[in-house]
Parts: structure tokens; sequence; C-alpha cells
């Protein structure tokens, strides 16, 4: 198994979290965490496949013993905050299988997905995701000079097709969307990051 | 998603009692199951980060620091939406601590201080301490319950770790004129 999945079950994370807070606040610290975030870019660069996913929330689902709190409720509440922002078939089944639980002995997974589902970045019915992107863009192309750094392009996993613009302080990266009638770039499923004022006035 | 496996299959298994606010309306609320030997321990070594608090009561399951306040420790309120119709219902209001002062049985709680506004926690103010080396000052002792699997413990206002950067607000249900 992945060790970052392995970290999430370990006695050093859990006391990371501290106490287990409602579950709006824990979505939060769950977010901040340094397990949940190693774990989310774990996956977006593909060292953590879907496979293995799946096997490890077997794993833990079959530990259940009735009456009992779930050994790896944490870490599945964990997980759910990690793919919340990901469009993805197990991320669609996941979050919501554990969402509509209402199972005694698994309360912070279930609370945590089902407050993730609210936030779960939904794309509106009139948008659809578009594999090839305009060759007349109002926004820079990644193919221009731009000097953000290596490391960070390599982990936001860019590819040509990716798009980036300068709104104030930060630069926003991400996929374009195409609306039926027009097209707009969608900064919800944008990356951020900061740039100095000598990188934003090379953009 | 069939990873989950039996665990599908359960009915509805959370516990929950009748609890209403002073308006009638229902409350939701889950009786979570007792804590685990590894929950306790946990509990502990957080608890022991924190040498000026008192235990009232060990780590034990049941109801949280909601529950703790509202419920008479029958149960647990873990839902955002229930904790608001909870404060406005019952008569609630915000204490102005620069021209009222508190009373042991008022509230304290914990929110995150960047927006979007999230309750972190609830706590009952017990007595006031003074602090050390500042006469005629003193610090709200507050009586609460970290999470569901927690024991009770009275602690100072501030000297709580959630992780989260958070503001406190004081309320009361006593009416205004106790001002001084």
């Amino acid at each position: 198994m992945a060790r970052q999945l392995d970290y999430l079950l370990s006695e050093h994370f859990s006391d990371s979290v501290g106490f287990i807070l409602p579950p709006a606040a824990l979505r939060l610290v769950l977010g901040k965490s340094v397990g949940v975030q190693d774990l989310t870019k774990a996956i977006r660069r593909g060292e953590v496949s879907t496979k293995v996913l799946r096997s490890f929330v077997s794993r833990l689902a079959s530990e259940f013993k009735a009456g009992e709190h779930l050994r790896g409720d944490l870490a599945l509440a964990a997980l759910t905050v990690a793919v919340e922002s990901h469009r993805t078939k197990f991320a669609d089944e996941f979050i919501k299988s554990l969402a509509n639980l209402h199972v005694a002995e698994l309360p912070v997974c279930t609370r945590i997905a089902r407050e993730c589902l609210k936030y779960r970045k939904t794309l509106p019915k009139d948008l659809i995701r578009i594999n090839r992107y305009p060759h007349k863009t109002p926004v820079i192309r990644l193919s221009r000079p731009i000097r953000v750094r290596a490391i960070n392009i390599a982990e936001l996993n860019m590819r040509s097709g990716h798009v980036v613009r300068s709104v104030g302080k930060t630069i926003e990266v991400g996929c374009r969307f195409e609306r039926t009638t027009r097209r707009r770039f969608r900064s919800g499923n944008a990356w951020k990051m900061k740039i100095t004022r000598q990188q934003r006035e090379l953009i | 998603m069939k990873e989950l496996g039996n665990l599908l299959l359960l009915d509805d298994s959370a516990r929950s009692i009748v609890l209403q606010t002073r308006l009638g309306r229902s409350v939701k609320n889950f009786i979570d199951p007792p804590p685990r030997a590894d929950q306790v321990w946990k509990y502990r070594r957080l608890r022991d980060k924190h040498p000026l608090w008192e235990e009232r009561v060990p780590a034990t399951g049941g109801y949280n620091c909601v529950g703790l306040v509202w419920a008479s420790r029958r149960t647990g309120i873990f839902d955002e939406d229930q904790i608001q119709l909870v404060f406005g219902d019952d008569g609630f209001r915000l204490v102005d601590i620069s021209s009222e002062r508190l009373f042991p049985g008022d509230l304290v709680a914990y929110w995150t201080s960047s927006p979007p506004r999230h309750f972190i926690h609830v706590g009952l103010i017990m007595e006031f301490r003074s602090i050390a080396g500042l006469p005629g000052q003193s610090v709200p002792w507050v009586l609460s319950k970290m999470d569901a699997t927690s024991g009770e413990v009275a602690h100072g206002l501030r000297d709580v770790d959630f992780g989260l950067e958070f503001v406190v607000e004081y309320w009361t249900e006593r009416p205004r004129h106790k001002q001084e």
C-alpha cells in the first residue's frame, strides 16, 4: 500500500489532526494537514492509483465490527477530503456512498463526506469539459516564456493544453471549459500559486 | 461502491433521541459509540499537552461539546445548522464584554476566524480565575468536552488547540437588565 495511505492510519497523523471537531471545521483541519495534502498530490501525479485506493477502502471496510468505532474512520475521512476536488469515478462513488451511510460506527467519515459533498465543485449542466483547446485564447499559453519555477510546473502536472492567466498577485493555471454559447475560464477548477512582481511582469 | 462491502447493506444504525429547541423544533442528534482504546490513548496524549487542564470525566462516548452544553450529556449534536438553530430558538444573544460582565453559566463559542465562519467548539463558563501577576484581572474557566470520544475538562479560555485560527464569542440567554 502507498506510504501516503499508510500514514493516514498512523498515530502521528491522528495526533496531528487533534480533536475531532464538528464536520465543517474538521474538513478544514484535514485539508490543511500534511498527510492529506501529500495524498492529494500523489493521487494527482498518479503515484497512488485508483486500484490502490479501492483496495485501501476495501481493507478498512472489512475491519467493521458492530458497536465499535471503525479503526479507519479518520483515515476514510482524510481520503474523502483528499479526493474532494477530483473529478474521477472513484471520487464520485466514494464520497456519495459514504455520505449516504448513516452508520454509528463510522461517525467521522460519513459526516465529512456529507460536508465534502456540499463543497464538491460540480460543473453546471451547461458546461462541458473539452479535451481540445482553442487556438485563439485571451490567456497566455504555457509555451510562452513565463518564469514559473519548474518545480511548480511539475507539481501542477501541467500539459500543453493548460492555460495560465494573471489575477492580481496570483496566476491561475487550469483547464479550459467551454460553454455552449461562449468560452470562459473556470477558476474554480484552477490551481493557484503566488508569483513575484518580476514574474508577473513577464506574463 | 462495492469496496465498502457490507457497510452498504447496513440499516441506519445511528442512534438518536428526541431533542427539541425551546420553540419545539427538532434537533438532529447522534449518540456515537464509546471510544476504542486507541482513541482513549489519543485523548490522553492530547490532554497531556495541556498541563493546566483539569479532568472532570475521563474519555467517554455518547456526547460532544454541544451535547454537554445543550443536551445534558445525553447525545451529540454535530451539524452546524442544528447548532445555529439552538442558538436562535433558545434565545441566546451575544455578550459584548466591553459593556457587560460575564457570569458562570454563560457560554463560550469558538468559531473559525477566517470566512466562511464555521463552528468549532462550545463550553460552559464555570468560574473566573485570577491571572498570576495581574491583580484584578481574571480569565473565564471553561468546562467542555473536546470531541465525542474525549473526556470532560476544565480549561482556560484560550488554552485550547484546534489546529485552526479561531475567534471566541460569549453567548448568554440572560436578559439584558443584568448589565453592570
